[in-house]
C-alpha cells in the first residue's frame, strides 16, 4: 500500500515536472513566434484590431469592442470630428467576449480610456460547447501565443527570437473597414425574430470579467447594439437590457431608436440587413456621440494641438473613400 | 465538440478523468454514462438523443424479450415429448424472429428513413411516380450524430442474444452506456458488447501506463488529423472541386492527397478516441492494422475500418450464407453447376449483400453504391481468375515470395485503393470517370504551380513529410515492433524530449486557427 502510494507520488511529481517543462518552452518559443509589429507583414491576426498599440501613449479616450458589426457601423475619425473623442474601435470578425476580454487587458497596456464601449452582438454568437471552446482557445492564445501565432514557422527569421516587439503601424481609419456598397434590407420587423436570446456561460463569465476589468481600470462602460436586421431581436435587447441595468451600464440599441437615429434600411446596409455600409455607419456614429456626450464627461479634443493629426487623418478619410 | 477542439482535449477529457477517479469504483460507469450524454448534447442539437434514447429503449425490451422467449424454452423442454419439444421450439424461433424483425424495423427504420429516404424517394420518383405525374416529396431531416454506427452496435447486440451468443443485459444502464459510450459515438470503432459492455461497466484504477499510452495514442492521432489531413484537405478540396481544369500529375496528386488525408484522419480521430479510453482503463478495438500494406485488395479490407469489415462479416454475410433461401441455392448450384462454379457462386452471392451493404452504409448516393460494387467486382475478379493468374505466374516463373513481387502487390493495392478514394470522394460516379480519364492526360506540377492550388509549398512538403513518416511508423509496426513500448523503455531525460518534440511537431506545424478552417471528420457524417 505504502509503495502504491509513494509510486502515485512519484508519477504525480513526473507529471508535473514534464508539463512545467512543457509550459516553459512553449512561453519561450511564444516570446519568438509573437508579430513583432502590428501589421499583416509582421505576422499580426488582423491589423486594425490591434492599431491602438501604435497610437500614442494613454491618448484614447474611448475604445470599442465588437465584431464586424462595431468596425462597419462605428468611423471614429468622425467621432472625433464631431464631439472631439479620440477613439478606436478594437473590433475583428466573428469577436467573442473571451476574446474581447484578452484585447481589453491588452489596450490597458498601452492606452488608459476613460470609456470602453462593448457592441453587444458578439455575445449571442455560439452555443455553450463553441463558446466554452472558443474561451478555453482564448485563454490559451493568451497566455501562450504561440498557439495563435505558430504558423509563422513559414517565414519566421532567426532574429525574431532575440528580437523585442516595437508596434509602431498606425492605422488611419482607427478600426473602421469602409464599404459603400448599398444592398437594402427588404424583411419584416427583425426584432420579433425568434433567435437565441440567451448568454452562454461562458459568454455570462467573461462579460462579467469584462466590466470588472473595465471599471477596476478606471473606464466607464457602455453598451451599445449597432442596427443589423439578420441578428438581432427583441429577446436579445432585454437580455443585454436587463444585464446592464443591474450592472449600472448604458444600453444604447440602434436598433431600437432606428427611426430616432435618421437610418433607413434602403439605404443604409451593405448587405441586406446583416451590416450597415458608409451612409449607415455616418448616422450611428453621429446618433452614438451625442449619446455619449449627453451621458459622460469626456474631454473635447478638437482644440488641442496635440491631435491635429486626428483632424488631419479625417479628411484624408474623407477624401479618399 | 470535435475531438481535436481545445475544449474535448483540455476541458471535457481532463474534466471527465478527475470526476472518474474521485468517484467510487462501483459508481464510475455513471460517470462514463453521464459524460457521454452531455458529449452527445454538446455535440449536436439537444432533442436529436431521443433517437438514440429510442434506440437504446427498444434494443434493451427487445433483448429481454428474445430472453424470456429461451426462459420458456428451457423451463419446458424438460416436460415434454421430442416432438413437443421440436414443435415448442419452432413456435418459439418464430417468436424470436417476429422480435428482431420488430428492432430491425425500429431501428433499422430509423436509420433508412432520415439517411436514406431521400436517396429511396429520388430513385423511385425517376423510376416510377414521374411517368404517373407524381412524386414523392422531398424532406428534411436531421441525422443524429453517430447514427450510423452506434446504429450497428445495436443490430449486432440484439442479433448476438438471439443467435445465443451471450444473455441479454438486464442493465438499461449499461447498455444505454454501450450505445453511447462518448470515444467511440462519433465515429466508431463500432463494437460488439461482449467486447466492452463489462469494461465499461467496471471501475477501472488509475493506471499510470494506461495514461501515458493514451495521452501518446491522442498525440499521434493529432499529428495525423490535425497535420497531414487537414492540411490535406484544402489541397484536395481545390483539385476535386475544380478538377476539369486540372489533369494528369495534379489530378493523381489531389488523388493520392485524398487517400492520405481520409486514411490520416480516420486513423487519427479512431486514435484520439482509443487513446481518450485507454486513459480510463477501457481498450477498445483497432480500427487499422497498415491497410497500405496490403498485398491484395481482401487483405486491404481485413486491415481498413476493421470494424465494419467484422460486423458486416458477422451479421451480413452469415446472416446471408446461413439463411434457408441462400442453403436451397447452393444446394442447387452443387446439383446442377460444375466444381468450379459450385465453389466461388456462394461466396458471389453472400459478397454482392456485403459490398452493397458496405457501399450504402457510407452515404444515400448512387456513388457510394458504385464505390461498394467497385471492390465487389474487385474482389470477384480475384476470385474467379485467380487459377489464370497462378497460370502466369507458374509460365513467367514468378517468386511470389521475392521482394519486388511483394513490392509489386503493395503498389498494385494502393493504385486500386487510390481509385476506390476517387469514386468515394468525387461527386458522382460521372466526376469520377472523368479525373480518372484525365489522369492520362500529360501534365506538370512545377513547384511554382502549386500556391495556386489552396496550399503553400511549406503544406504541401508538410504533407509529403507527415505521410512518409505515418508510412515508416508503419513499416515499423508491421515487423512487430510497438513503438510506445520502445518509447518507454528509454531513460526520462531522451523520453520527455520526444514527447516535447511530438508536441511541438502538432502545436508548430498543426493546420488550425486563423488561415484554417476546421475540417469536419468525414466519417462522423457517415
Amino acid at each position: 500500500m505504502n509503495k502504491m502510494k509513494s509510486n502515485a507520488v512519484k508519477n504525480l511529481i513526473k507529471a508535473c515536472s514534464f508539463l512545467l517543462i512543457l509550459f516553459i518552452i512553449l512561453n519561450l518559443l511564444s516570446a519568438a513566434f509573437l508579430p513583432k509589429n502590428n501589421t499583416l507583414d509582421a505576422g499580426i491576426d488582423y491589423e486594425s484590431t490591434y492599431g491602438y498599440r501604435a497610437e500614442e501613449k494613454d491618448s484614447l479616450d474611448i475604445v470599442s469592442f465588437g465584431n464586424s458589426d462595431l468596425y462597419s457601423g462605428l468611423v471614429p475619425l468622425q467621432l472625433f470630428f464631431e464631439q472631439g473623442y479620440t477613439n478606436y474601435a478594437a473590433a475583428r470578425p466573428l469577436e467573442s467576449i473571451s476574446n474581447a476580454y484578452y484585447t481589453l487587458m491588452d489596450v490597458y497596456k498601452y492606452q488608459s480610456p476613460d470609456l470602453i464601449i462593448l457592441e453587444v452582438d458578439c455575445l449571442f454568437h455560439s452555443s455553450e460547447a463553441n463558446d466554452a471552446d472558443d474561451a478555453i482557445t482564448n485563454v490559451l492564445y493568451n497566455y501562450l501565443p504561440i498557439f495563435k501565432y505558430h504558423d509563422r514557422w513559414k517565414n519566421i527569421s532567426l532574429s525574431e527570437f532575440t528580437e523585442n516587439v516595437h508596434y509602431d503601424h498606425i492605422v488611419t481609419n482607427k478600426g473602421y473597414i469602409y464599404h459603400k456598397t448599398v444592398e437594402a434590407y427588404q424583411g419584416q420587423d427583425y426584432m420579433n425574430n425568434k433567435k437565441r436570446k440567451y448568454m452562454t456561460t461562458s459568454t455570462q463569465i467573461f462579460l462579467d470579467k469584462f466590466v470588472k476589468l473595465a471599471k477596476e481600470n478606471g473606464s466607464e462602460v457602455m453598451f451599445v447594439a449597432i442596427p443589423s436586421a439578420k441578428t438581432w431581436t427583441n429577446d436579445k435587447h432585454k437580455t443585454v437590457a436587463d444585464y446592464a441595468k443591474s450592472n449600472d451600464i448604458e444600453f444604447l440599441d440602434l436598433n431600437v431608436e432606428f427611426d430616432e437615429a435618421g437610418m433607413d434600411w434602403a439605404t443604409d446596409s451593405r448587405d441586406g440587413g446583416n451590416h450597415l455600409n458608409y451612409n449607415g455607419a455616418k448616422k450611428a456614429t453621429s446618433y452614438i456621440g451625442q449619446f455619449i456626450s449627453q451621458h459622460y464627461q469626456i474631454e473635447d479634443k478638437r482644440q488641442n494641438e496635440l491631435y491635429n493629426q486626428w483632424e488631419i487623418d479625417y479628411q484624408k478619410f474623407i477624401k479618399n473613400k | 465538440m470535435s475531438y481535436t477542439s481545445f475544449l474535448y482535449l483540455f476541458g471535457f477529457l481532463g474534466g471527465m478523468l478527475l470526476c472518474y477517479f474521485i468517484t467510487p469504483k462501483r459508481f464510475r460507469w455513471v460517470i462514463l454514462l453521464l459524460g457521454s450524454y452531455l458529449f452527445y448534447i454538446a455535440a449536436s442539437k439537444n432533442w436529436v438523443v431521443i433517437f438514440i434514447l429510442v434506440t437504446t429503449l427498444s434494443i434493451y425490451l427487445g433483448a429481454l424479450w428474445i430472453e424470456k422467449i429461451n426462459d420458456i424454452f428451457k423451463k419446458l423442454k424438460g416436460t415434454l415429448s421430442r416432438q413437443e419439444k421440436k414443435e415448442l421450439k419452432e413456435k418459439l424461433i418464430f417468436q424470436k424472429k417476429i422480435v428482431v424483425v420488430i428492432l430491425l424495423i425500429i431501428n433499422l427504420g430509423l436509420l433508412v428513413v432520415l439517411k436514406y429516404y431521400n436517396f429511396f424517394a429520388g430513385g423511385l420518383n425517376s423510376a416510377l411516380f414521374n411517368h404517373l405525374s407524381m412524386s414523392l416529396p422531398v424532406l428534411k431531416f436531421v441525422l443524429p450524430m453517430g447514427i450510423s454506427f452506434y446504429t450497428l452496435q445495436a443490430i449486432g447486440y440484439f442479433i448476438d442474444v438471439y443467435r445465443g451468443k451471450y444473455k441479454a443485459e438486464k442493465h438499461l444502464g449499461k447498455i444505454a452506456l454501450f450505445l453511447i459510450y462518448f470515444p467511440t459515438i462519433v465515429q466508431g470503432p463500432i463494437t460488439r458488447y461482449d467486447q466492452i459492455g463489462k469494461q465499461l461497466y467496471e471501475g477501472h484504477a488509475f493506471n499510470y501506463l494506461n495514461f501515458t499510452h493514451g495521452s501518446q495514442l491522442i498525440l499521434w492521432g493529432l499529428f495525423k488529423k490535425i497535420v497531414i489531413a487537414d492540411r490535406a484537405n484544402m489541397f484536395v478540396n481545390h483539385i476535386f472541386q475544380d478538377y476539369a481544369q486540372y489533369s494528369g500529375i495534379v489530378v493523381m496528386t489531389g488523388i493520392l492527397f485524398y487517400t492520405i488525408q481520409l486514411y490520416t484522419e480516420f486513423s487519427g480521430a479512431v486514435d484520439i478516441c482509443r487513446g481518450s479510453s485507454q486513459m480510463f482503463g477501457i481498450e477498445l478495438p483497432k480500427n487499422f492494422n497498415q491497410p497500405f500494406l496490403s498485398k491484395d485488395i481482401n487483405e486491404f479490407w481485413q486491415r481498413w475500418h476493421i470494424t465494419l469489415g467484422l460486423w458486416l462479416k458477422e451479421y451480413v454475410f452469415f446472416s446471408v450464407s446461413l439463411s434457408k433461401p441462400f442453403k436451397k441455392f447452393n444446394t442447387f448450384v452443387k446439383k446442377f453447376g460444375n466444381d468450379y462454379l459450385s465453389k466461388l457462386l456462394p461466396a458471389t452471392t453472400a459478397l454482392f449483400f456485403v459490398w452493397i451493404c458496405n457501399g450504402l452504409w457510407h452515404g444515400a448516393s448512387i456513388k457510394y453504391v458504385g464505390y461498394g460494387m467497385y471492390y465487389y467486382v474487385i474482389m470477384l475478379c480475384g476470385m474467379y481468375f485467380e487459377p489464370i493468374f497462378k497460370k502466369i505466374i507458374s509460365v513467367l516463373r514468378i517468386n511470389i515470395e521475392s521482394k519486388w513481387f511483394k513490392t509489386f502487390q503493395v503498389i498494385r493495392t494502393i493504385v486500386l485503393v487510390n481509385i476506390g478514394m476517387l469514386i468515394f470522394r468525387a461527386d458522382s460516379l460521372q466526376s469520377a470517370f472523368q479525373m480518372l480519364k484525365s489522369c492520362f492526360v500529360p501534365s506538370q506540377l512545377p513547384l511554382n504551380m502549386i500556391p495556386t492550388l489552396g496550399i503553400d509549398i511549406h503544406d504541401f512538403v508538410i504533407i509529403i513529410i507527415g505521410a512518409a513518416v505515418v508510412y515508416g511508423i508503419g513499416l515499423i509496426k508491421e515487423k512487430g515492433i510497438s513503438i510506445r513500448e520502445s518509447i518507454s523503455s528509454m531513460k526520462l531525460p531522451l523520453r520527455w524530449t520526444i514527447y516535447i518534440a511530438a508536441i511541438l511537431v502538432v502545436v508548430i506545424f498543426g493546420a488550425y486557427g486563423k488561415g484554417y478552417d476546421a475540417v469536419s471528420f468525414i466519417y462522423a457524417t457517415f
